[in-house]
């Protein structure tokens, strides 16, 4: 009685257990397939602008002329990179840009870095109205202190100079800071209290406690907010515009807002260079357009491809939280 | 005996009071920095803003011009303008489509984009375009004059339509063959040409996603491995917990980055009255505006932050 209740009891396990295995392995396989299915797809839509400016970048003005051609270029050609290389400058250009934006990204990041630390783990008096002073900085719209800050830059002297953005980023009060302060606070708040307990009972300082213990531990954080600022940084149109609006310092944004105008300004010298007439070398104007922008992302490209790995490796060398 | 005890204790106490205050003053040389430049960068430009907006702001000379005249700026604001209501609602509505679409979009996304699989670091990299692209001006140089098609085009075109990097054209035919009502019809082609839209806006909250996602230890994975749970609950009971305080972040994120886009209704007014010279009923208006949002993302924070696992205050 027994025996046959166990033997069907075992066999109901056992259709079952191998049921559930096929059901698992189908299941993967729908997973994987869904999974290449949505990341093609989106990898499509946030590939297409720049498919778009690769393809325009090294049309041939036959190719441009051509309506047949829509994607791939029939005449390889790099004229559009190299007048958009002329019309911007580049050399120079990116120089200045550099010169502006790495000094900003270093001190922003130690100041924000140094700032959320204060905020995840130190109580002090006026600690709660000082984190609703940084959330107001996050959310107060730029364009409402524009002016009153452009009044104050100009009466200290700073208007023009690129001093400004290195001086306020230091002073954590670059572009964003105050959101890159908030994330890293999120940041530290994940780190267990323990840690920093016990460095300071091993006689660690309170400076040693968080450069030595808790900046190792956030790393995947910092990378993050130093990317987030690189960028917003090496693309910055608005604040670059408005503060140094001087002849001669432009930066890339800045430049390739004007590209039209710097084109045609060196139409001539283009027509007399390629031996080709002036309304022919105008025919690639959107061609050259598209050139500047992808001269103007392509550092940030390649950045970003470098930094993702150390990322990466980063997080898997240190084991983080384990 | 119990002297030497008490003692004792208000011994430790006075101790222990000291080493807080120590730690104060610790809190606020980590924070001195910054906070100096918020008085400087930030306190006193907001409050000139401030008085600017009760003022009348003409410019004579280069110079800026201010007559007082109380709070009349904002009493027009809230009870003549004819637009400040339905903008700020028109910026109510975007905002909750965007956090509704972009946060569970971006988490989804990270969580694919942790495992590992065949091209991973390519398939990250992607997702980091639209950080690079939509914070500067090369979208919008892009959209205006190459795939705007040249003035004439960008003319005829709304403004609404052309703030849209891609167009779903196609889709109008088919769904007025379907015999759909015209308000259905636009909002429907309205939501396919603002998924792409959406899906460029959620670069930064993948990114921020994805280093959370990443940081959590694979050990609680294996555990709960062991343990024979699912993938769904693996998700809800780990991925999602340890996530929420950054989740929390994309959110706010969100919020602020709908209400601050330059395409935001309330925004764009503000930058044409700066445009047009009216300096002080723009300052106004933007104050105002930014009250109201605080107002919101204080509700929001308030409500979120109760559901969000931070693991040291357990």
């Amino acid at each position: 009685m027994t025996s046959i209740k166990e033997k069907a009891i075992n066999t109901i396990a056992w259709t079952k257990d191998n049921k559930l295995k096929i059901a698992h392995k189908s299941g993967r396989v729908a997973k994987i397939l869904l999974r290449a299915l949505f990341l093609i797809g989106m990898g499509f839509v946030m590939l297409y602008p720049i498919l778009f400016m690769i393809s325009q970048s090294f049309m041939s003005i036959n190719d441009v002329r051509n309506m047949a051609v829509i994607w791939i270029p029939a005449e390889f050609s790099v004229r559009p990179i190299q007048m958009a290389f002329t019309s911007l400058d580049v050399g120079n250009t990116i120089l200045r840009t550099l010169q502006m934006t790495v000094p900003s990204v270093i001190l922003q990041v130690f100041t924000c870095v140094l700032t959320a630390y204060g905020f995840a783990r130190y109580k002090f008096k006026g600690g709660k109205l000082l984190f609703g002073l940084l959330i107001f900085e996050i959310i107060v719209p730029v364009s409402t202190l524009t002016v009153p800050l452009y009044a104050l830059l100009s009466q200290m002297g700073l208007l023009g100079n690129y001093y400004l953005f290195w001086i306020m980023a230091l002073f954590g009060n670059g572009i964003r800071s105050a959101l890159y302060i908030f994330m890293m606070r999120q940041f530290f708040r994940q780190i267990p209290k323990e840690l920093e307990e016990a460095a300071i009972i091993d006689g660690c300082g309170h400076f040693g406690t968080f450069l030595r213990i808790m900046v190792p531990n956030v790393i995947p954080g910092i990378v993050t907010i130093a990317t987030f600022s690189t960028v917003w940084y090496w693309n910055d149109y608005y604040y670059s515009k408005m503060f140094v609006p001087v002849t001669g310092q432009e930066t890339l944004s800045v430049k390739l807002d004007q590209i039209t105008t710097l084109f045609t300004s060196s139409q001539a010298f283009f027509s007399s260079y390629y031996g080709i007439s002036q309304s022919e070398i105008r025919v690639m104007l959107n061609n050259v357009i598209s050139a500047a922008c992808l001269i103007t992302i392509a550092p940030m490209v390649i950045l970003y491809v470098i930094l993702q790995r150390q990322l990466t490796e980063s997080i898997e060398k240190t084991g983080l939280v384990g | 005996m119990s002297i030497a005890k008490a003692e004792k204790k208000k011994l430790i106490k006075v101790k222990h009071s000291r080493l807080e205050k120590k730690r104060a003053v610790w809190g606020y040389a980590f924070i001195s920095l910054w906070l100096i430049g918020s008085i400087v960068f930030f306190i006193i430009p907001l409050a000139q803003a401030f008085i600017y907006s009760v003022n009348s702001i003409t410019i004579s000379g280069g110079a800026l011009d201010l007559t007082y005249v109380g709070f009349d700026n904002y009493r027009y604001l809230l009870a003549e303008d004819p637009d400040f209501y339905t903008d700020f609602g028109e910026s109510l509505g975007d905002m909750l489509l965007n956090v509704a679409v972009i946060v569970p979009f971006a988490l989804f996304t990270a969580v694919i984009l942790r495992e590992k699989f065949f091209g991973r670091t390519f398939a990250r990299a992607i997702f980091f375009f639209p950080v690079i692209l939509s914070s500067g001006i090369v979208l919008t140089v892009l959209k205006e004059q190459v795939m705007g098609g040249g003035d004439e085009t960008l003319e005829l075109a709304t403004a609404s339509q052309s703030s849209y990097m891609f167009e779903a054209p196609d889709f109008a035919d088919i769904f007025a063959r379907l015999g759909l009502p015209d308000q259905l019809m636009n909002m429907i082609q309205d939501l396919l040409s603002q998924i792409f839209d959406i899906t460029w806006k959620s670069g930064v909250q993948i990114l921020l996603l994805l280093s959370a996602v990443n940081s959590i230890s694979s050990s609680s994975y294996e555990a709960a491995d062991i343990e024979g749970a699912t993938g769904w609950e693996k998700f809800w009971k780990i991925t999602f917990p340890m996530v929420s305080p950054t989740l929390l972040v994309a959110i706010i994120y969100t919020v602020i980055d709908s209400f601050t886009d330059l395409a935001n209704p309330v925004i764009t007014k503000t930058e044409d009255f700066m445009t047009s010279g009216e300096y002080a009923y723009s300052t106004a208006l933007g104050l105002m505006y930014f009250v109201c949002v605080l107002l919101i993302i204080g509700i929001i924070y308030f409500i979120i932050n109760k559901f969000v696992f931070y693991e040291n205050d357990r």
